[in-house]
């Protein structure tokens, strides 16, 4: 299992993309607090990570966002989904349910042999 | 104690040690990096960069003001290494956009100009070019060795750079200064960055504009300042080489008037005139001086700030900007003082009165200037001949009016004089010739007047007068003149001769013939003036004018033609036809008619 790591770090990476999208349909959130939800999964391995999926899914028009003046620092960028983000958000659970299944299957029935 | 500098991170001041702004810094360079060819990669940057305030903003309070080692080493740990998270932005990327970020790895920091203070033969000028170029020092350090010998010039090149290029001095400095060489690739590159990080702060703009309301205006006025940023720093570069390149004329053009000044005896009329000019030699010393302070210094600080645009240099040297505008102004006084002092030597004037009696001279007198050739061979100067080509380029119109003449150390200024004629009070013909000069006090203009040599004589019916005057050797030089005024009684005629063509000086006359065209021609004292007896087919009437006043004519006729009706261009000539006035040019000449009555304007030579 050398490679242990690593595929854990491209399995995260993977779903970090709906993750991302589900908390933002729950409110419009900025990295920060999106981090900080994060953390508590235990998903993000370095806060680096979201700053460069977050202009890419802004860029492909599933998210939006406006500045807000904060007290305490530089402005924030509160990221919203749009219509798109949200349609794209429910096709993405779908899939991974069926992702989830299937590998749970495939699993128990390895357990099985 | 340690030392801290202040930094501004997404708009926030914080201070900082200085080996963790090192390190800091240098983290950002290197993501900056990675980003650098990703979409929205400036974009990218200023989240983390916002980020980056943030965490540090909760690291200071009113206790500790100060952002530690530690403290950026958290936020390094929080947000992970470049590597770690540089492809994720591209999850889903294709391997060719992998490849991109293959070939941003070989780029973590952008190259920037440094003097290297590890390989230095006297201040790391040529080092740091050779590692800005990516060249072996030795050929910069050749060719700058040969350019000394164009008048010194990478001299003076390289102590303006020695003063422009700051000294790679910290860590950060040297791996800036070692980065990427500089090739053609690269400058495409840059250009592209930056055209991105326009584009993006140009959509940033555009979307701030979307999204403000009244409380994001002054985010957004941060947004307009730094997209013309943007803007100012490409045209900065340009303008920049634009510097460089029009202040490396000038440097050329500022030595080599200085190796004018400094080669003693050359042959510019100039060069040997300041001595002559100057009342003394400390005075002559001074002005060199001033020269190079009241050129040179404008010279050097044109390539100053064009090399600093050039290479992006943010670093300024006060003591440097105060020194030379001090210096300058300094300059400024002594030419201010130089100026009055020379300006003094001419207040004064006096001049000699010499007459001459013409007798004996019979219908006509003839008048021509003695041959140059001949008194510059009386005076036996070292090199008549040289003197003979510029006197001869004087009459030409092409000298100062001045020559010098050498003979051994010694030089003698020589002069051209002017001829005028006059009508005589009496029955015979007198020539007077003033000598004049200019002088501090009248006694010293005197002086000088008395000491200008110029001869004239009448052989027969024939005046020869000299061509050039010649002052004392080593006088100095006071707007020396001679004059000679030719009296000429009613009734006698006067030949004047072809070689009195540039001598003439606004001799009056009935016709305004321009003294150039009086030569070759007998004229005539009468009462109203001298007239040309000689002058074939040209009548008091219609007299033969010049080009000059044709056009004056023509001038005149075309204000008065209010509108035009008919323009005809032929072989035959020109006809404009505009109505009262109508204007024809042929080869006969111009003829216009107009309302005031008709001009005719013959070409005498048919051309």
């Amino acid at each position: 299992m050398v490679n242990s790591d690593n595929t854990k770090a491209q399995m995260r990476k993977g779903v970090l993309e709906l993750c991302i999208l589900s908390i933002l349909s729950q409110g419009d959130a900025y990295p920060t607090e999106i981090i900080d939800k994060l953390k508590d999964t235990r998903l993000v391995i370095v806060e680096g990570t979201l700053y460069p999926l977050l202009t890419r899914l802004k860029n492909t028009g599933l998210l939006t966002y406006r500045w807000e003046e904060s007290t305490s620092g530089p402005p924030r960028k509160y990221y919203k989904l749009t219509e798109i983000g949200e349609q794209y958000l429910k096709e993405l659970q779908v899939s991974w349910q069926e992702l989830v299944d299937a590998v749970n299957k495939t699993i128990e029935s390895g357990k099985q042999l | 104690m340690n030392k801290t500098v202040t930094i501004n991170i997404s708009g926030i001041i914080f201070h900082i040690e200085e080996d963790a702004y090192e390190k800091l810094s240098k983290y950002l360079s290197t993501i900056k990096g990675y980003f650098s060819t990703t979409d929205g990669g400036n974009e990218i940057m200023s989240d983390i960069e916002a980020r980056i305030a943030e965490m540090l903003q909760s690291k200071v309070n009113a206790t500790k003001q100060v952002v530690l080692m530690q403290d950026v080493d958290t936020v390094i740990e929080a947000m992970g290494k470049p590597e770690e998270f540089a492809g994720e932005g591209n999850s889903s990327a294709s391997a060719q956009e992998e490849q991109t970020y293959e070939n941003t790895y070989q780029e973590p920091i952008r190259k920037r100009l440094f003097r290297n203070p590890d390989e230095k033969a006297l201040g790391g000028v040529c080092s740091g070019i050779a590692e800005y170029f990516n060249v072996d020092v030795v050929w910069v350090r050749i060719i700058t060795f040969l350019l000394i010998f164009f008048g010194g010039m990478s001299i003076l090149v390289y102590i303006i750079l020695w003063i422009v290029i700051p000294e790679a001095r910290t860590t950060a400095d040297k791996l800036a200064m070692r980065g990427e060489p500089v090739n053609i690739n690269n400058i495409k590159r840059t250009i592209q960055d930056e055209a991105e990080d326009l584009k993006n702060r140009m959509g940033k703009y555009g979307n701030d504009l979307r999204n403000s309301s009244a409380s994001y205006g002054s985010r957004v006025n941060d947004n307009i300042a730094s997209f013309f940023n943007g803007i100012f720093r490409i045209l900065g570069r340009l303008f920049g080489l634009f510097m460089v390149f029009v202040g490396t004329m000038l440097l050329i053009g500022f030595l080599s008037t200085l190796l004018g000044f400094s080669l003693v005896g050359s042959n510019h009329t100039v060069t040997q005139f300041t001595d002559l000019i100057f009342a003394n030699s400390w005075i002559y010393g001074l002005s060199f001086f001033t020269f190079i302070l009241v050129a040179g210094i404008p010279v050097f600080f044109l390539l100053y700030v064009g090399i600093k645009l050039l290479f992006n240099i943010h670093y300024s040297n006060r003591w440097l900007n105060l020194s030379l505008g001090g210096l300058w102004t300094i300059g400024i006084i002594l030419s201010f003082f130089i100026f009055s002092k020379t300006a003094s030597q001419f207040t004064e004037s006096s001049k000699v009165k010499e007459t001459f009696n013409l007798s004996n001279v019979g219908d006509t007198l003839n008048v021509r200037l003695t041959n140059t050739k001949s008194v510059l061979q009386m005076y036996s100067f070292d090199d008549v001949l040289d003197l003979e080509t510029k006197s001869e380029d004087h009459r030409d119109g092409k000298g100062f009016g001045f020559l010098i003449a050498e003979k051994g150390n010694a030089k003698s200024l020589i002069g051209f004089s002017d001829v005028k004629i006059i009508p005589a009070p009496t029955d015979s013909i007198e020539v007077v010739v003033y000598k004049k000069a200019k002088g501090e006090d009248k006694r010293t203009a005197m002086d000088l007047a008395r000491n200008i040599q110029y001869s004239y004589t009448q052989t027969g019916n024939t005046l020869l007068i000299d061509e050039i005057f010649v002052a004392k050797p080593n006088d100095k030089f006071r707007d020396q003149e001679v004059e000679v005024i030719i009296k000429l009684p009613k009734g006698k005629v006067i030949y004047l001769d072809r070689s009195l063509k540039h001598a003439l000086d606004d001799v009056d006359n009935v016709t305004n013939t321009w003294d150039g065209d009086m030569v070759g021609r007998r004229w005539k004292m009468t009462d109203s003036g001298l007239a040309c007896i000689d002058c074939k087919g040209i009548e008091e009437d219609d007299e033969d004018k010049d080009e000059k006043e044709i056009k004056e004519e023509l001038k005149e006729a075309l204000k008065e033609m209010k509108d035009v009706k008919n323009i005809n261009i032929d072989e035959k000539g020109i006809k404009i036809d505009g109505g009262d006035t109508k204007i024809q040019i042929n080869e006969k000449g111009v003829n216009i008619q107009s309302p005031k009555g008709n001009v005719e304007l013959k070409d005498k030579d048919n051309k």
